[in-house]
């Protein structure tokens, strides 16, 4: 059987329940913003195309990535808390997912820094392109494009690595983006992307003093509700998708139980949103049942983010206690390898298994048992890169016992502090030897050197 | 040993993640750490004078810093904890055990830093007259945590060169307070404010018209400021390379060069004094005539900062080889402790990804790919950067090679090449990859090149 993968060996900076409530917190409040962020330029690309016929809602676009330009940067920054919590408790199954998908994962970077660039510069070049309107949008599009993508990646992982018994068929990205599960999981995500970023519209201009000439404030509250409201309509179709593709493996009551919580809260939402379609309240502000609503939406979230994590701890509760036991075997038999004791095999020998072959049958002029000291030194600081009649990493002892004729010393302070000769070879590395075993040595070399070449034998060659 | 295997065939692990973590303290310490105090000052001053263009100016400053750090500057930040995750999950995996509380803070340092961020500029043109006060001194605030930012991964960065107490204590805080964290931090604090002087005469000359008032008045004191910082940064380097134990130090011929350029490491030594000297002569002519400033002269001087900064970088990360944490893990991803049990047993029958488990007659090539792969891949290619056929060639000339001389050296190379760590294998693991990379050099065993 193979080995399993294991877990590190040194403990969790806190217990297990605490940074798994650290999470899950953590985790909502990055999401929120990163739905924000790719919500509201959705919302914003559309208002652009919008305002082709009608400009005023040119304003109104410019409004929105006023929003995302700071969104943007939290959900960056904040995406680093859960990252950090998901490092530890998960270590392995994260790091595998990383690993097995990993020139996709990397590209995260290089991708969102492009993404960010390109939202600049749409902002900052408003007005400048005026006149480029397509050109403009494009700029936008091409900055939406890369950050809907982006979710893809992370949703991967994050999928991936609650399956360590599919590990070993993946083979890059685009075999884990196949699981069932990821694309389900995606329009999830985007639904709820653009129900947030629709209820942040209904708030946003409805502030006091937001207005936009040519544009009803109270109309732009209600197309916000009517994205929300269309949106999370949609979840009802997206949920249980996400739940019918899920691998069964961590399917428990427990999670159904939140599933469920989190569907009632969002019922009521749903009706007060349609209300403030409907009949919007004629006081200024957001309408009085927007706090309501992001109340149970917000306990929505947190039922739902519950939900994901039980799931996560329930596929792979089996796995983390392997690793777990994994690691404890391997510390328990290197303290054992430390301390020098024997090792119980660790499985059956396979046929044609070769024994190690001892140094000693290597070729290019093989050395004699040692007998003296300088022989005993050579082998020991010299033989990996010397032999008599051949080069290996430094020159033939044949060439050197030339160089040095009668001049042990010289060898000597050579290797104490070798210089640079030979350019087609490596730098030889000082070696510290005590006086006596560098005269022996030096010796030993010189008369191996010289035997060699007075034997002129030819080079062996290996076939 | 735990992981699946990524490895950059051509550029080499080591280089992903030094191209994202270099590109990423070059635009910490030029545009933020070093950057920001300059801009405030700038605005002060502006302020103080009442001068509109002043003031002006001081904005595009930042908005050029606005941009920088909240894109690449950010997601290098992210992109260094993703690619060592790729490249050494075991390290950043013990690190953030280690350092959870140090990373921990970072992060809430770094979320204030970013919302600062975003709030001093995009609040530039509201917070006026009267605010203007509240403005520079937010501004201040926003200058305290990029330095605090720094100042915790700092720590982090030099336990990984000398962990100190640590091996025996195993602490947060006796991994925090290691011999060259205040070295590196009084090197590092007034090199990004000189760097920060060179991206500001850079700016100015793109920014102003030129001979104008405006010009020459920061122009002069963009030099100045990199007079006077570059002088404690120069004594800050002093003191942290004397802080530098002496066996990690018998590394910086190589660190500074390559190995076969060891001995001509004073060249590199000399060039980099050399590109300190341009530095001090184009600051100063900024100081002494600031109309002689062009683009071409700011930004060679900018240049030169980041040269320096970059072979420090590089330099440092490659003295603490061959460890990724000192006395713990070695940079091949192997933990010293378990040496003794893997010499006995092997990587092979405990590497949960490997083909094989043991070396037999029939897959000796392919069990010696498998331990290249998970002994010395994190630092070496086949035959791209650091890339064993050429270090062969170098070594034994054009194929055949030997694969038992290999083998015999693989077993030594610790001792004479200090930055590598010993070989973690058994001996049959160590003539399996002596007899796959023999195979290298030769024509008739394509399986060198696969799997
Ligand atoms: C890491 C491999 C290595 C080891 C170990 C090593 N050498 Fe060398 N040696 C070399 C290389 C490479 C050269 C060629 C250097 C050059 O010419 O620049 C060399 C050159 C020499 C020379 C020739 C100097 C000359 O003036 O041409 C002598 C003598 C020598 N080694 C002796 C020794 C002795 C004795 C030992 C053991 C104490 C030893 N070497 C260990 C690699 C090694
Ligand atoms: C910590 C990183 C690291 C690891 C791990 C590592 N090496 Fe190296 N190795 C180096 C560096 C750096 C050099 C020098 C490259 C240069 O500058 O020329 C080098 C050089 C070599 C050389 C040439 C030495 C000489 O005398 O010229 C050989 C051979 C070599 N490595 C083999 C291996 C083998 C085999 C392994 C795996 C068992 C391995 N290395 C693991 C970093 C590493």
């Amino acid at each position: 059987m193979d080995p399993s993968p294991k877990d590190l060996p040194l403990p969790l900076p806190l217990s297990e329940p605490a940074l798994t409530g650290l999470l899950v917190l953590f985790f909502i409040l990055h999401i929120v913003f990163v739905n924000v962020t790719v919500g509201g330029g959705l919302i914003a690309l559309g208002y652009q195309f919008r305002a082709l016929r009608e400009p005023a809602y040119d304003q109104l676009a410019r409004s929105i990535c006023r929003i995302i330009t700071v969104t943007k940067s939290l959900a960056v920054v904040l995406g680093v808390g859960p990252l950090l919590c998901i490092n530890l408790l998960y270590t392995v199954p994260f790091y595998s997912a990383n690993l097995l998908t990993g020139a996709v994962w990397i590209l995260i970077i290089p991708l969102v820094t492009a993404a960010f660039l390109l939202l600049y510069l749409h902002k900052f070049s408003w007005d400048r392109l005026a006149q480029h309107r397509g050109l403009h949008i494009t700029i936008l599009a091409a900055a939406m494009a890369i950050l809907l993508f982006i979710p893809l990646i992370f949703l991967t992982n994050i999928n991936l690595m609650l399956f360590p018994e599919k590990w070993r068929d993946i083979h890059g990205f685009f075999d884990a983006l196949m699981l069932a599960n990821v694309l389900p999981r995606w329009l999830h995500f985007m639904l709820a992307s653009v129900s947030a970023s629709g209820l942040l519209l209904a708030w946003w201009t409805s502030r006091p003093g937001f207005s936009i000439p040519g544009l009803a404030t109270t109309d732009l509250r209600r197309q916000g509700y009517a994205i929300a409201l269309a949106t999370s309509g949609l979840q009802f179709i997206a949920g249980p998708l996400v739940l019918m593709t899920l691998p069964s493996v961590g399917l428990n009551l427990r999670l159904h139980l939140a599933l469920i919580l989190g569907i009632v809260f969002a019922l009521p939402a749903l009706y007060w949103m349609w209300r403030e379609i409907d009949a919007p309240s004629a006081l200024p502000g957001p309408g009085r049942r927007f706090w309501w609503i992001v109340a149970s939406l917000g306990l929505t979230v947190l039922f739902m983010a519950t939900a994901r994590h039980l799931y996560r701890d329930e596929a792979l509760a089996l796995h983390q206690a392997r690793f777990a036991i994994a690691r404890d075997a391997y510390a328990e038999r290197s303290a054992l390898a430390r301390a020098g004791g024997e090792l119980p095999p660790l499985g059956p020998a396979e046929p044609g298994a070769v024994p190690p072959i001892s140094q000693a049958s290597s070729s290019a002029g093989a050395i004699a048992a040692p007998t003296d000291r300088g022989e005993a030194v050579f082998k020991l600081k010299c033989r990996a890169c010397h032999v008599p009649s051949k080069r290996l990493v430094g020159p033939p002892l044949q060439e050197v016992a030339r160089i040095y004729a009668g001049n042990p010393e010289g060898i000597a302070a050579w290797v104490l502090k070798p210089g640079r000769k030979r350019t087609e070879y490596p730098p030889m590395a000082p070696v510290k030897l005590p006086p006596d075993d560098l005269k022996a040595v030096a010796e030993y070399v010189l008369r191996v050197g010289g035997s060699a070449t007075a034997a002129a034998a030819p080079p062996p060659v290996r076939p | 040993m735990d992981f699946p295997l990524f490895h950059l065939a051509y550029f080499g692990d080591r280089t992903l993640i030094a191209v994202i973590a270099i590109l990423h303290v070059l635009i910490n310490h030029a545009f933020a750490v070093g950057f920001i105090p300059l801009v405030v000052v700038l605005e002060r001053q502006a302020a103080a004078r009442g001068d509109a263009a002043g003031d002006a100016l001081a904005k595009r400053f930042m908005g050029v810093a606005f941009v920088l750090t909240t894109t690449i500057g950010a997601l290098t930040g992210v992109g260094i904890w993703l690619s060592t995750a790729l490249i050494n999950p075991e390290a950043i995996g013990s690190l953030l055990r280690v350092f959870f509380w140090a990373w921990f803070t970072e992060w809430l340092v770094f979320i204030s830093e970013v919302a600062l961020i975003l709030a001093y500029y995009l609040t530039w043109d509201q917070w006026t007259g009267p605010r203007k006060a509240a403005h520079i001194r937010l501004g201040w605030t926003l200058a305290a945590f990029s330095w605090i930012t720094m100042a915790i991964i700092v720590a982090i960065l030099g336990f990984m060169l000398t962990p100190g107490s640590w091996a025996s204590e195993r602490g947060l805080f006796s991994g925090l307070l290691n011999p060259t964290y205040l070295p590196q931090l009084a090197f590092r604090t007034p090199l990004a404010l000189a760097m920060a002087g060179c991206v500001g005469l850079a700016l100015s000359v793109l920014f102003t018209e030129r001979d104008s008032d405006l010009r020459h008045r920061t122009v002069r004191f963009c030099g100045l400021w990199t007079l006077v910082f570059l002088p404690f940064a120069a004594a800050g380097l002093v003191w942290w390379w004397a802080s530098v134990p002496a066996d990690l130090a018998q590394n910086l011929a190589t660190a500074l060069a390559t190995q076969q350029a060891a001995a001509q490491s004073y060249v590199v030594l000399w060039t980099l004094l050399g590109l300190a000297g341009i530095v001090v002569a184009v600051a100063a002519l900024a100081v002494i005539a600031p109309r002689r400033i062009g683009l071409t002269l700011a930004v060679i001087a900018l240049v030169a900062t980041c040269l320096e900064l970059g072979w420090f970088e590089r330099t440092r990360e490659f003295l603490r080889k061959p460890w990724s944490v000192p006395g713990y893990l070695y940079a091949n991803r192997f933990r010293a402790e378990d040496y003794p049990m893997l010499q006995r047993d092997g990587i092979l029958a405990h590497a949960a990804w490997s083909p094989v488990r043991q070396v037999t007659a029939g897959n000796r090539l392919v069990a010696g790919r498998t331990v290249f792969d998970l002994a010395c891949a994190t630092c070496h290619t086949v035959d791209g950067l650091n890339g064993m056929r050429a270090i062969l060639r170098t070594m034994y000339g054009p194929p055949p090679w030997d694969a038992d001389a290999i083998a015999a050296y693989i077993a030594t190379i610790h001792d004479s090449r200090f930055y590598m760590p010993p070989f973690p294998g058994n001996d049959t693991e160590r003539e399996a990859l002596g007899a796959w990379l023999a195979a290298l050099g030769s024509p008739l065993t394509v399986a060198g090149k696969a799997p």
